[in-house]
């Protein structure tokens, strides 16, 4: 049986929130209960009942929900399957099982220690497998080997029929295949109860990695050099970064306000083979950027969590002109199971096509130095992934409901502050900034403040939820595009969820 | 303003029976004055307000309304709440109630919406509690119930508790998950009557001032789609209307035990549409046959309850859509005339006469009638 959390219990004032400080937004928009589940029968004993006292159900597996999709569901229950972290549990592998409740950093952890292969997965350790892999999920290796949900041969979920009973389901491309591909990248929470994933096949992580980074301090950045770092860097991944023996390497060009004093570029690489025999791809990469600062050198462990090559941390290694670390992977990986602590933060995404327009680079440069009387505004950032190479596989958009498979950049705004009295400045500049960007030349006119599908933009990530977006019409098309994807996962949600009981304010509308 | 929308137009009344109706004259005495005001809600996202004087109305007013499927006044008559039958709300997939202030010289003006909970969307139907403190609304699309807190004056409604459904019926188009229709508020406060066209089933819910919760299930015949109630003034009788095999059927219900004890009657002639009751509880009013195209008068028996029918009004292709009884006038809503016709009834019994066209609202939704002030 589940273990049923009220408001009377002292684990509930931890339990009603999630990672996202901001929800739930009042004392009246919380959950009235939590039901922990430790097993697949418990997620089915916790739907019936909450189905059955006309509760609406919110699925946490990490909590790390962007927006208030789970803890704001005023009067209702959360289902939470936080516990539901066993890898196989005792059962033979292949398949790999994990549970919805596995943090990523423990997942690679048991998959690498029990079976020697790895999910290609994100950089945030405590991001869990469930909210991870149901909305497409990506990470440092997903160039080389694709996302997390491009490896899913199979889910085990919970659905709730027409007169409300719960039925257990087990979906592949062969049994309920719609379900199983909407499964794959649609996002989490909106369909079902999913209590297990089930990979046939895994890829084995590279035996080391190397780690390099650069700085680019705030002091003394002009207009001009910055627009000349952004192009540097959209440039490469928008050509070069095409080629399959760049397929190891990915980069994250973390671009943060002014007023957090200085800007960083992370890279993890191996040679497309999983070894770092060969480094002439990463200096080549490295060396692009000299015209914009100094070479790579181990940073001081501000840069970015998971890929700062930190002082501390592996082998010291001249490479050409740069010093980069030498780690074994699952050391370097290691490195990523930090999530910061909870704060208050709004993010926003784009997937880009192409590099940086000169338009572009001005745009963000004027935002990132913008000022706003009372606000502080450190703690601002547009994170710049690369992206591609084996995400863009086209035979996947059939089978997977990830519709973005030609971008070769990634782009995550985030802000994070701690004052609830910051909330309106925080969230003006955030958004003035997304606005601006996606109003220029570059946008399609009758998409204006959102990358609305061009030859530039690929819409939105529905990991990286954002409800500002619902203000469009023509949201669900930001992020499933204007195909057929959209529509296919709407006829997914009648059949299997026609009473429409997991709902939220950017689930697939029936 | 037409006063006989009739005339270029079939019709026949037709006297089908009449029952004994020995009524005393006190009865007559007790019934409420005339109504002062009509409110009727328009497809055209509007809300026309008639000063009514007999059988003259005169337009006052039309203040804007998205999708006002169902109209209620306040108990103190000095608010009305609009049920914006809308698919989103400030973007949000959702409903939402809209409040009105009434002026004293019968104006109002809009004072505020009420965001309904997430995925409400075509909410159908408001009930106020006689007290005015709470309401429920019948979320015919999202397949839920919102409870309305509703404090003070009336002007602030909050939604203080959700009831989600879960259902569904044999027909392939209309009963694929719960459709929550009505809702009625029975003699003692604490308990809601409600119809699910969805699933073939009215409920019973308990409610108090935060909590809604069922009280009883009770399933109707498979793929009857029950939709529209009106509950006997003494409370021991509801009347269903099923929208989808087009019958009428009434219930024996003990108001005390807040539960439906049995059916007593089924009826499937020219039935199905919505209902009302004559304030003396002696009448019934229903609307149905294949274009909602007739009116029925019924006797109800007020020992067991059983209909006998009265009258049988139709008109052809005049699709009635709502309606209301008052105590000397039925008000019919008619989609094709696009307007709402009058009966004129007998103060005692409701029997009815013929009727003439009073107002012109174009895609007429909804009615509501409010007597004199308070």
């Amino acid at each position: 049986m589940p273990i049923i959390i009220t408001r009377d219990d002292r684990r509930y004032a931890s339990l009603q929130k999630g990672h996202n400080a901001r929800f739930p937004e009042t004392e009246t928009d919380a959950a009235k209960r939590i039901f922990l589940c430790e097993s697949s029968a418990d997620a089915a004993d916790a739907l019936e009942h909450i189905v059955s006292a006309g509760l609406r159900p919110t699925i946490r597996s990490g909590g790390h929900c962007y927006e208030d999709f789970v803890a704001n569901n005023p009067g209702g229950a959360i289902l939470d399957l936080s516990l539901l972290s066993g890898v196989n549990d005792g059962r033979s592998a292949p398949p790999y099982r994990l549970g919805p409740g596995v943090q990523l950093w423990n997942g690679y952890l048991e998959l690498y220690k029990l079976y020697g292969v790895t999910l290609p997965g994100g950089t945030c350790g405590t991001v869990a497998a469930g909210g991870h892999i149901s909305g497409g999920g990506y990470g440092l290796l997903s160039r080389l080997h694709g996302l997390s949900s491009d490896w899913l041969t199979a889910v085990e979920i919970l659905t709730v029929n027409g007169s409300g009973k719960v039925i257990p389901r087990r979906a592949d491309a062969h049994h309920e295949a719609d379900l199983f591909r909407a499964c794959r990248g649609a996002g989490g929470g909106g369909l079902g109860v999913i209590t297990s994933y089930e990979f046939d096949n895994l890829p084995q992580p590279p035996a080391e990695v190397i780690e390099a980074y650069i700085s680019f301090p705030w002091e003394g950045m002009t207009e001009e050099k910055f627009v000349t770092l952004l192009k540097t860097f959209g440039e490469y991944w928008e050509t070069r970064g095409k080629h399959p023996d760049t397929w190891g390497m990915f980069s994250v060009l973390e671009v943060s306000h002014q007023a957090g004093g200085h800007m960083g570029m992370s890279v993890q690489f191996c040679n497309p083979d999983g070894r770092c025999s060969d480094l002439t791809v990463l200096n080549e990469y490295l060396d692009r950027f000299l015209q914009c600062g100094s070479p790579a050198s181990p940073a001081d462990g501000t840069g970015h969590a998971g890929l700062s090559a930190r002082k501390d941390a592996g082998e010291s290694l001249c490479s050409g002109a740069h010093t980069v670390r030498r780690r074994d992977w699952l050391d370097a990986t290691g490195g990523n199971n930090g999530s910061g602590r909870s704060t208050r933060a709004k993010y926003k995404s784009a997937y880009m096509k192409r590099g940086f327009t000169e338009g572009e680079a001005r745009c963000i440069y004027k935002h990132m130095t913008r000022t706003i009387p009372n606000v502080d505004l450190r703690g601002s950032v547009i994170e710049m992934d690369s992206y591609g190479g084996a995400i863009n596989r086209k035979e996947l958009l059939e089978t997977t409901s990830v519709a973005q498979r030609s971008s070769v950049l990634k782009l995550q705004f985030m802000t994070f502050w701690g004052n609830p009295e910051d909330d309106a400045g925080r969230l003006q500049w955030i958004r003035d900034l997304y606005k601006d960007l996606y109003s220029g030349t570059d946008s399609d006119p009758a998409h204006k403040e959102t990358p609305w599908w061009n030859s530039r933009y690929e819409g939105c990530y529905i990991n990286y939820p954002d409800r500002d977006m619902l203000s469009y019409t023509y949201w669900p098309q930001l992020y499933y595009g204007p195909g057929e994807l959209y529509p296919f996962l709407q006829a997914v949600k009648r059949k299997y969820d026609p009473n429409n009981i997991f709902h939220h304010a950017m689930s697939i509308r029936p | 303003m037409k006063q006989d929308s009739s005339l270029n137009r079939r019709h026949f009344l037709r006297i089908v029976g009449a029952a004994p109706l020995a009524l005393r004259t006190s009865w007559a005495r007790q019934l409420p004055p005339s109504p002062r005001l009509a409110f009727v809600g328009s497809g055209c996202d509007e809300i026309h307000v008639f000063q009514i004087d007999g059988p003259k109305w005169t337009l006052k007013q039309v203040v804007a309304s998205e999708a006002p499927v169902s109209l209620t006044v306040h108990p103190n008559r000095g608010i009305l709440y609009a049920v914006n039958q809308v698919t989103s709300h400030q973007d949000l997939p959702t409903g939402s109630v809209e409040t009105f202030v009434l002026a004293p010289d019968g104006r109002f003006t809009a004072f505020g919406k009420t965001s309904l909970s997430l995925s409400a969307i075509l909410p159908r139907h408001l009930a106020l509690s006689p007290d005015g403190r709470r309401a429920i609304v019948a979320i015919h699309g999202g397949g839920a119930y919102n409870l309305l807190s509703i404090p003070g004056g009336g002007q602030r409604p909050q939604v203080a508790e959700i009831l989600k459904e879960t259902g569904c019926g044999p027909h392939t188009l209309h009963q694929l998950s719960a459709h929550p229709n009505m809702a009625v508020f029975d003699t003692t406060q604490g308990r809601v009557l409600t119809s699910d066209t969805g699933s073939d089933r009215i409920s019973v819910l308990a409610v108090n001032e935060n909590n809604l919760t069922v009280h009883q299930r009770f399933s109707t015949d498979p793929g009857s789609g029950p939709a529209h109630l009106a509950l006997h003034p003494k409370g021991n009788i509801l009347f269903v209307a099923n929208q989808l095999n087009r019958s009428l059927c009434s219930y024996k219900y003990d108001a005390e035990q807040g539960k439906i004890l049995h059916r007593i009657q089924r009826i499937t002639e020219d039935t199905g549409g919505s209902l009302a009751l004559h304030p003396s509880g002696r009448t019934l009013y229903t609307i149905g046959g294949e274009q909602d195209d007739v009116v029925q008068v019924w006797y109800i028996d007020p020992i067991i309850g059983r209909l006998n029918r009265l009258q049988s009004w139709q008109q052809n292709a005049g699709r009635s859509i709502a309606l209301t009884a008052e105590r000397d006038a039925l008000f019919v809503l008619s989609h094709t005339l696009n307007g709402v016709l009058r009966f004129a009834a007998d103060p005692t019994e409701g029997r009815l006469s013929a009727p003439t066209l009073v107002a012109e609202v174009p895609k007429p939704l909804s009615i509501a009638t409010v007597y004199g002030p308070a």
